[in-house]
């Protein structure tokens, strides 16, 4: 009777433990070891997960959101007008997540909640709200990106936006 | 294979050999990060604290500072903080633990460079507040002159880095004066003014008052008289005003 029910049980442990260590032990061993070192190499250096965190993003980004930062997203090229980037504080644990609207020596300024990039309008279709901010002309220094949040309903002084040194960008929002 | 596991072992105890080395006698660099955590831990508190282990963990902040001391804190959106002394440290400490439920801070990112001397260190950190109540989290980097004496590394000065150089809404030292409200309770008003500004010049002048029941009212303004009209505004439906905070900002030329 024991014998039998060895016999039973016998595929079913083999079936369980195909499913949990595979056919060959030693090889999965090494794909999981791997998957693990990849996994550490690409969020760790290449692509950082974020959560967003408050409404200056939004309606683009919403308050809690999950992002990745892609650090080699300036390898090739330099930031472009339009990119959302991540900004760094002292280190890449917090960063600010902010739109580049202004190139190195470009002026800049806000009319009416509308921005002008050397006296020319600049087309924004992400802006779905409409503001009022009024800023008077501002020069963008040659190693420079000015950046703002797309949520321009708040008053400004509630809102972190200006000019930012190149190397505090640290890559390039993923999604 | 012998030799293999030999030298396993030796590399094994090598390491043990730093780790106790470090651990018994941490690197400036590791001591000042461990002042850092045990000040933001100090700091922070929670909504269930007794009131006894806030007095104390308010009260022994003062303790990380130096005795002369220049602190200097400027979140955009927030008042800026000064302090010369550890008194108005404890104050500070013992203020806020009296004004909010809950805080609690942590620097992420700490980076710190000795000085040639060893005598003295810089912190860079970041610092994210997280306050009860509060929709979004402050994040300021800070830049944290430690100087090493009798009683270990202490922090002499705090300036604020800016991260995103300000654009030209500025906010600047709040003049404050008091006057009565309609319901016949006091005000306290700040006018914020920015230096260098020509008074008079077409810029946004916005008011902001807020009541006990964080009831907010928004308005371009661009004198006294259409601040006080808006601070009525948003008390005439308030039956006890707990505050009231105008903000005037001006476009500066600086």
């Amino acid at each position: 009777m024991s014998a039998q029910t060895d016999s039973n049980s016998s595929p079913h442990h083999g079936w369980l433990r195909v499913i949990a260590v595979g056919r060959n032990p030693r090889a999965t061993l090494v794909r999981i070891l791997i998957l693990v070192a990849t996994c550490f190499v690409v969020f760790k250096f290449i692509l950082l997960p974020l959560r967003v965190t408050g409404i200056s993003m939004e309606p683009t980004y919403k308050d809690h959101s999950i992002n990745f930062l892609n650090r080699l997203a300036y390898l090739a090229h330099e930031p472009q007008r339009g990119d959302v980037v991540g900004i760094r504080f002292a280190g890449p644990h917090v960063v600010l997540m902010k739109r580049i609207v202004g190139l190195p020596g470009e002026t800049i300024a806000f009319v009416n909640g509308e921005i002008f990039i050397n006296g020319a309008p600049l087309a924004e279709p992400y802006e779905k709200n409409p503001c009022d901010w009024t800023l008077p002309s501002e020069k963008i220094g040659p190693n420079e990106y000015f950046v703002v949040g797309d949520n321009r309903t708040m008053p400004p002084q509630d809102h972190v936006f200006g000019r930012v040194e190149r190397e505090r960008i640290l890559g390039k929002v993923l999604l | 294979m012998k030799i293999f596991w030999r030298l396993i072992f030796c590399a094994a105890l090598i390491a043990l050999g730093f780790w106790l080395w470090t651990t018994i006698f941490p690197s400036p660099e590791k001591v000042i990060r461990r002042r850092l955590e045990k000040l933001a831990a100090n700091v922070s508190f929670t909504a269930g604290q007794g009131n006894f282990s806030r007095l104390a963990g308010g009260e022994s902040v003062a303790g990380f500072f130096s005795t002369n001391i220049e602190v200097n804190i400027n979140v955009p959106g927030h008042e800026q903080v000064t302090f010369a002394s550890r008194a108005e440290i404890t104050q500070a400490a013992l203020g806020i633990r009296e004004r909010l439920k809950s805080l609690s801070v942590k620097f992420p990112d700490v980076n710190v460079a000795l000085a040639p001397d060893k005598k003295s260190a810089v912190a860079d950190v970041t610092l994210d507040a997280a306050i009860s109540g509060g929709h979004d989290d402050v994040v300021q980097e800070l830049k944290i002159t430690f100087q090493k004496t009798s009683d270990g590394w202490l922090i002499t000065r705090i300036e604020t880095v800016r991260t995103v150089a300000a654009s030209r809404f500025t906010i600047a030292t709040p003049v404050t004066f008091v006057a009565s409200g309609r319901y016949g309770v006091s005000v306290g008003m700040s006018l914020l003014e920015v230096p260098g500004a020509p008074s008079g010049q077409s810029g946004t002048g916005i008011c902001i008052s807020a009541t006990g029941q964080n009831e907010r009212c928004e308005q371009n303004c661009r004198d006294k008289k259409c601040f006080q009209a808006c601070s009525n505004a948003a008390c005439s439906n308030q039956k006890s005003l707990q505050l009231v905070t105008l903000h005037r900002l001006r476009v500066s030329n600086t």
